[in-house]
């Protein structure tokens, strides 16, 4: 269980950061133009970018969990 | 306070993987439960009833991302000027190194959301199981009916709660009143349900189950907040002078007689601690300055005809017996930076800019050939009016000899808060054209008030 907060919490907190200051500098609108995705709400764009953050984060979690174990 | 020390580090992290008892937090009453609750209700009051409030014909308090507006009372901020919004976040974490500094942890026991809505769980709770040992009880007894009923009534009334405190909080970037009709008509849908549903089961994961691991485990500020205490800042501390050696005895006894300290040993301060520690073991980072051991310890002591405070706010300082001083280097430098930024902030909003402007270029075509030989690029000016009345506006360019610039609609106008879009063309004879880009600047201007005004680079481009 508390593994399971190490890797989601701090790439959910992280993914918080990193999409304000994405957004900041990006309008999504731009994005929706630049990908093509005409009915897409920047509310979708903001919570898909997030969420592409907090995969990221997340997958770095576990793979420093993972070589943090012993080697054998 | 110390860090918990390289030898503890290891029991911490074999705590890490072992399984986590149930607390089961026993009720205080007392000054410090009563300021408690008085913190936590007027906390859920601004938190649930500032959405609603309205301003203008609009929701008073809105941060409205799918539009890129923040409307706060009577101010608009835009994306330009969310460097407004950073230096909040800095002034919010400055002013917490300072109440952190004088007073210790009173934002973890009073003011913080895990807290209040921890005790708002609790306090349902109560109400459906009955008090700390008929929790305990329930807790161990086989599922019966009456077990399946209690549990199930407690776990929908959080759910419910938990459901309402993730709509308001959505209601804080989408109009409230179309999410909550949508929510109970049961057409809320895609991003905006997804939200409220998460943050829901945020709040009822955290305050329902998770609750003191949320201050131990995940809490970044419960992490640091060491750093900022010395031996001046205000701590909850037991006093080991006056109460050891503890023991049990009666009231009449003369217990200083039989060798024994004030602590009659009877563990109602570890019973009622939220985060299951002894604060008789000293001061230790899980302690969140919730007071409720003071509490019910000064009830122990007033029982015993004892003078109240075995368990107190103090200083270490003043536990050793010195004089505590408020004012001291590390307090005055948090102060003054805090005044500072503060300043600045204050300063540069009172000063913004109440116009600003965009430039963008057309994207369809880099310039256009018009039939008399002249070099024409199009552009589309975002005029936006952040002053709170109307404005009638001026666009000139320069950059170009004999640069002429044509507008459909002059003047431009714009209403309070309003973006104008304005298609501009300028036109230049390819002879003045130095370069194949040449930079250009549009300035715009306020009829009735030329010193507002803003100007802006582009580019236009040419056949060379
Ligand atoms: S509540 Fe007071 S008297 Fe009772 S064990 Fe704690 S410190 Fe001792
Ligand atoms: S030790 Fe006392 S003040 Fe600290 S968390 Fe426990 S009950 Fe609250």
């Amino acid at each position: 269980m508390q593994k399971l907060i190490a890797v989601l919490w701090p790439s959910f907190l992280v993914a918080g950061v990193a999409t304000i200051l994405f957004s900041n500098f990006v309008d999504p609108d731009l994005l929706i133009n630049a990908v093509g995705l005409a009915d897409a709400s920047r509310l979708a764009v903001y919570s898909i970018t997030w969420l592409c953050f907090w995969l990221m984060g997340i997958v770095t979690a576990i793979l420093t969990c993972h070589f943090l174990k012993p080697v054998n | 306070m110390s860090e918990p020390a390289a030898s503890t580090s290891s029991s911490i992290q074999q705590h890490l993987y072992s399984k986590r008892e149930t607390i089961y937090p026993r009720q205080v009453s007392g000054l410090f439960a009563r300021l408690r609750v008085i913190a936590a209700l007027v906390l859920l009051g601004i938190y649930y009833g500032v959405p609603w409030l309205q301003w203008d014909g609009r929701q008073a308090v809105l941060f409205d991302l799918p539009e890129r507006k923040f409307y706060i009372f009577g101010l608009v901020i835009w994306p330009q000027d969310f460097i407004y919004l950073t230096g909040l976040l800095i002034i919010a974490a400055l002013a917490l190194f300072f109440f952190t500094a004088v007073a210790g942890r009173l934002w973890c026991g009073y003011a913080c959301p895990q807290t209040v809505w921890t005790e708002s769980f609790l306090w349902i709770q109560r109400k459906i199981e009955g008090d700390r040992n008929q929790q305990i009880k329930l807790a161990k007894s086989p599922w019966n009916l009456n077990k399946i009923y209690k549990k199930s009534l407690l776990h929908s009334i959080w759910i419910l709660f938990s459901l309402w405190t993730g709509l308001t909080f959505v209601g804080y970037f989408m109009p409230i009143d179309e999410i909550a009709t949508r929510m109970v008509t049961l057409s809320l849908s895609g991003w905006a349900l997804f939200w409220v549903l998460f943050y829901s089961f945020a709040t009822y994961g955290n305050a329902g189950w998770m609750r003191e691991q949320v201050c131990i485990y995940m809490c970044p500020y419960a992490r640091f907040q060491s750093a900022m205490f010395d031996k001046n800042t205000l701590i909850i501390s037991y006093d080991n002078n006056r109460g050891e050696p503890r023991g049990g005895r009666r009231k009449r006894d003369d217990h200083k007689a039989k060798g024994l300290g004030d602590c009659i040993n009877c563990s109602l301060c570890v019973q009622v601690c939220p985060t299951g520690i002894d604060i008789r073991d000293g001061l230790q980072y899980q302690c969140i300055g919730c007071a409720a051991c003071i509490d019910v310890c000064d009830e122990v002591m007033e029982k015993m005809a004892y003078p109240k405070g075995l368990i107190r706010y103090t200083t270490e300082n003043s536990l050793e017996g010195n004089k505590t001083r408020l004012l001291r280097p590390r307090v005055i430098i948090y102060a003054l930076i805090l005044l500072t930024v503060m300043g600045a902030i204050l300063f540069s909003i009172s000063n913004r800019s109440a116009v600003e402007l965009d430039v963008l270029r057309d994207r369809n075509s880099l310039y256009r050939e018009t039939n008399y030989g002249l070099v024409e690029n199009i552009y589309t000016l975002k005029v936006i009016n952040k002053d709170s009345v109307a404005h009638e506006y001026t666009i000139s360019a320069s950059g170009i000899e004999d640069l002429k610039l044509e507008v459909d609609n002059l003047p431009v106008t714009a209403e309070s808060g309003e973006v104008s879009n304005v298609i501009t063309r300028l036109v230049a004879d390819p002879e003045d054209l130095v370069s194949a880009s040449t930079k250009v600047e549009f300035t715009i201007q306020a009829i009735d008030n030329p010193e507002i005004r803003i100007s802006e680079q582009a580019r236009f481009i040419g056949p060379r």
